[in-house]
């Protein structure tokens, strides 16, 4: 079931109707209910992967707290006694007893989620290649949302380990945890100590709340059908076509690709968290206007940001902060100077981060090649940052002026783009040749409007232009700390309401769905 | 007292709220709903000329009242640009209505029958066999949506889709059969807004002509002649496609269940042989099921006066001067065997009294232009 179509608005206002007329105490039974009805509607035959995730983790959990338990009050009675000693050893004790039991749930877990995501791919690229017919569809057994809680049980069995939270002594309500609907699509992988509460405790019913939720709905369905949907099909037609295109049309065609993907999963998420806030939840942000970033660090931390912030507690500071790689730090001063040698444990996290994020968006060598690439950029700016800082200041340029960062934004808007050749196009080969057929000069292809021939019309453009325009200026009233749907609120009713209506309009109108009308066809033509 | 006033008074001010907020809720909740209802009418099936007027023709036919047509006439355009409905009126008092679109299909003849006899009660209904000859690879989507997308929302409706997509399944065809816009036209209508919609497609939410089903509107051919060869004598039989005989076969059987009359008629054209030659095959099927046939050959055309080197604008249609002969032909046929009551000078038929005027008022002028040109045609 996809989130932008009328099935899940009509699913959700069901979920709505159910939830606020249960009693409160039940309302979480209501809302899991409802994660497993979406599993079932959008992938019946795959629902047992999540649920053999669900109780595998939800028995690690229990075991590892029942240790925990365990040493814990043998470690209170040490602390009694002032034996710092036996408290260290204790810990430690607790440390491997546990990390044993966290080993073996993430082999589990992430072997489940290697094999079918990853594993079966490769078997038919081999097989494929080999010439051996393939009896089957790889893409078949993937199962909905593996990515999002295959690394939300993981960050969970983490926390538990770090004793950061307490494990879920109710198997129903952690099944609810890793299969909320909202988040089960797209995300955001939310942290156990930040949604489980919201979900288990039931919400009242709060009319602000759940008209803030619908518009935040409306303005990612906007995204979504609107830009995203629309724009999609210029961006099909040339990447599918890798060797029939150049120059300009393909530097057109990644430019709106990157607009396609930001639109497109940015969209998602506001649906979901619109979803989730109708029902009282509020989730993570995944997206603040990354865009706008003047370096692509920062882009980083403003896209995908609940995958960022879990590859960075869970990779990068356990790499970068672990004695091993503190001890390499320390060894590579030798060789490569001191400040690089210091750098090096966050150079190896930073290349294990991205590798990681390559991964996540697929099997293929093209998105591990889109993971090093930013990874190397990234990387790069670290190494360079002395050399750059002084040749600014050579050159006398003002880095805090508005002029650079404007440079800035624009630089690291290039970047990210060039980037997305590998994330897009067909293979990482095809990327490689498309970047390179991008230097063609061939400015004739807008000044002809041949652009108009590949998939989008000049009527697409229109709509295309003044959503982006909408779409930028909101964005720029939000960087400057406005929040939208409250300044709306604010305003009179009729102003309000004629708004949010020319919204809903917009979207079922220009939203770029269904099987499309051409007049030509209709013409009787035999008069 | 004065802590419990306040607490009376916070209480008050919180219902006072919620009811504010449930009110608030419940009319942006209508005022969607009526913005939805008005984009859906908007946005559907076109009307005018891009539409082939079909809607208005329908929406014509849905604003009569009930029981006030005593015939029907149904078919693809071998119906409206022959059967002039005010015409047969003014003549002869008989009200039979040309429910028609261009192109219409076979298999959506059966639901157009059940969609009529909702809200009248024909005491005949004509079907035009024109469509006989045809095979699911001739029929496009807009010849099915014609029909589909301009009948009310219902359980009929959603048959004829339903059989209709059954028959274009049997075609290698780019159709796309899972579209849901077939059962909501709304997902397909909706991007019309790319330079296809009009003022008046915001404005008129309810387009009609006044013409009783007849084409008067299409000026640019009805008021055209052509010289067109005398059709072959034919008495041939060259066997239909085997789904479209299927697909006649059970309409045969679902008339022999109807309590009225059901004439399958061959309106004057000039097709090719073996496409008149098909249609005397399933001229056969029809009688062999006890059903009766008008088929149109010489005797006929001498009956009814039509000079095909004049009357027609194309091999296929008449122009409004054979159209004029062809109904005065087929009315008094109707009247003969059917015994269809005269119903001028009866109130209830007011609406047939004004599409006449509505017709002449469209027509007068150009038929007696027409008219002008077919006499000197002739005096040459």
């Amino acid at each position: 079931m996809a989130f932008a179509s009328l099935q899940f608005v009509i699913f959700l206002l069901a979920v709505c109707a159910v939830y606020f007329i249960t009693p409160i105490k039940a309302r979480w039974a209501v809302l899991l209910v409802a994660s497993y009805a979406f599993y079932l509607l959008s992938s019946p035959n795959t629902l047992i992967f999540m649920v053999v995730t669900t109780v595998a983790t939800f028995l690690a959990g229990r075991a590892m707290g029942k240790i925990q338990d365990r040493y814990q009050k043998r470690i209170d009675e040490a602390k009694e006694k002032k034996d710092r000693e036996t408290q260290k050893k204790l810990k430690s004790e607790s440390k491997a007893a546990t990390k044993r039991i966290v080993v073996g749930i993430l082999l589990l877990n992430f072997g489940i989620l290697a094999t079918l995501k990853y594993f079966w791919y490769y078997l038919e690229t081999i097989l494929t290649n080999a010439g051996i017919e393939v009896p089957f569809d790889a893409g078949i057994l993937i199962p909905l949302g593996i990515s999002f809680y295959t690394f939300q049980s993981a960050a969970y069995i983490l926390d538990i380990y770090r004793n950061k939270i307490r494990p879920d002594k109710n198997l129903a309500k952690l099944a609810l945890f890793f299969s909320f609907f909202p988040i089960i699509i797209q995300g955001p992988i939310s942290r156990y100590d930040q949604l489980a509460h919201q979900l288990y405790e039931g919400h009242t019913f709060d009319y602000q709340r759940i008209a803030f939720g619908a518009q935040l709905m409306i303005w990612g369905m906007f995204k979504k059908l609107v830009v995203a949907d629309r724009i999609g099909a210029l961006v099909d037609t040339v990447f599918d076509n890798p060797g029939q295109y150049e120059g300009f049309t393909v530097i057109i065609a990644v430019i709106c690709y990157t607009i396609q993907i930001y639109a497109d999963f940015s969209g998602g998420i506001d649906i979901a968290r619109g979803a989730a806030q109708t029902l009282g939840i509020t989730l993570e942000d995944n997206f603040k206007r990354p865009y706008f970033s003047d370096s692509v660090s920062e882009f980083w931390r403003r896209w995908h940001i609940t995958l960022g912030n879990w590859c960075k507690d869970y990779i990068f500071f356990t790499v970068s902060l672990s004695p091993t790689f503190g001890k390499l730090g320390k060894k590579s001063r030798k060789y490569l100077g001191d400040r690089v040698g210091k750098l090096m444990p966050v150079i190896i996290a930073q290349i294990l981060v991205f590798t990681t994020i390559g991964v996540w968006h697929g099997a293929e060598l093209k998105y591990i090649a889109y993971g090093w690439y930013q990874a190397v950029i990234i990387i790069s700016g670290m190494l360079l940052e002395p050399y750059l800082k002084k040749l600014a200041e050579l050159l006398r340029i003002n880095t805090k002026s508005f002029g650079w960062k404007v440079f800035a934004i624009i630089r690291t808007f290039i970047i990210i783009v060039i980037g997305r050749f590998f994330s897009r196009a067909l293979s990482f080969n095809a990327a490689i040749g498309m970047f390179i057929s991008s230097f063609t000069w061939n400015p004739e292809v807008i000044t002809s409007g041949a652009i108009f021939e590949l998939g989008i019309s000049r009527w697409d453009a229109l709509i295309l232009a003044v959503s982006l325009v909408i779409w930028f200026i909101i964005s720029v009233f939000q960087e400057r700390g406005v929040e939208i749907r409250e300044a709306m609120a604010e305003k009179n009713v009729v102003v309000r309401w004629a708004f949010y209506l020319l919204a809903i309009a917009a979207v079922v109108i220009f939203g770029a769905y269904g099987s499309g009308y051409d007049g030509a066809e209709f013409i009787y033509r035999e008069f | 007292m004065d802590k419990n006033r306040n607490r009376t008074d916070e209480r008050e001010n919180r219902a006072k709220k919620r009811r504010k907020r449930f009110f608030k809720g419940v009319t942006f909740t209508v005022l969607t709903f009526l913005m939805a209802a008005y984009l859906i009418t908007v946005f559907s099936f076109p009307s005018g000329m891009e539409g082939d007027y079909v809607k208005e023709r329908y929406n014509c036919f849905y604003s009569q009242e009930e029981n006030t047509i005593d015939g029907v006439y149904i078919g693809a355009s071998g119906v409206d640009r022959f059967w002039v409905a005010p015409q047969a009126y003014k003549d002869t008092g008989i009200t039979v209505f040309a429910m028609s679109s261009s192109s219409m299909p076979l298999v959506t003849f059966k639901y157009m029958i059940e969609e009529v006899r909702k809200t009248q009660d024909p005491k005949v209904i004509i079907l035009d066999i024109r469509s006989a000859h045809k095979t699911p690879e001739d029929v496009d989507e807009a010849y099915v949506r014609r029909v589909t997308d301009n009948m009310k929302l219902s359980k009929t409706r959603q048959e004829c889709v339903d059989a209709s997509l059954e028959y274009l399944r049997k075609a290698d065809n780019e159709i796309d059969e899972d579209d849901p816009s077939w059962y909501f036209g709304f997902l397909k209508y909706h991007s019309r807004w790319k330079g296809d919609m009009q003022l008046k497609d915001f404005i008129d939410l309810d387009p009609k002509t006044d013409y009783m089903g007849y084409s008067a509107h299409l000026t640019h051919l009805i008021f055209n002649t052509a010289k067109i060869s005398y059709p072959p004598i034919n008495e041939d039989r060259t066997p239909i496609d085997p789904d479209t005989e299927d697909v006649l076969r059970d309409l045969c059987e679902y008339i022999n269940t109807l309590d009225c009359n059901v004439v399958f008629v061959e309106s004057p054209n000039c097709h090719s042989y073996e496409t008149l030659s098909k249609r005397n095959y399933a001229e056969d099927i029809v009688r062999s099921y006890g059903i009766d046939v008008i088929s149109c050959k010489d005797a006929e055309y001498a009956e009814m006066g039509l000079d095909f080197e004049t009357d027609l604008y194309n091999e296929g249609h008449t122009n409004i001067v054979g159209a004029i002969k062809y109904t005065r032909w087929l009315a008094n046929e109707l009247i003969e065997r059917y015994d269809l009551p005269d119903r001028r000078g009866d109130d209830k038929y007011k609406a047939w009294e004004s599409a006449y005027d509505s017709y002449v008022e469209q027509t007068e002028e150009g038929k007696a232009e027409l008219e002008k040109r077919i006499a000197e045609v002739k005096g040459q």
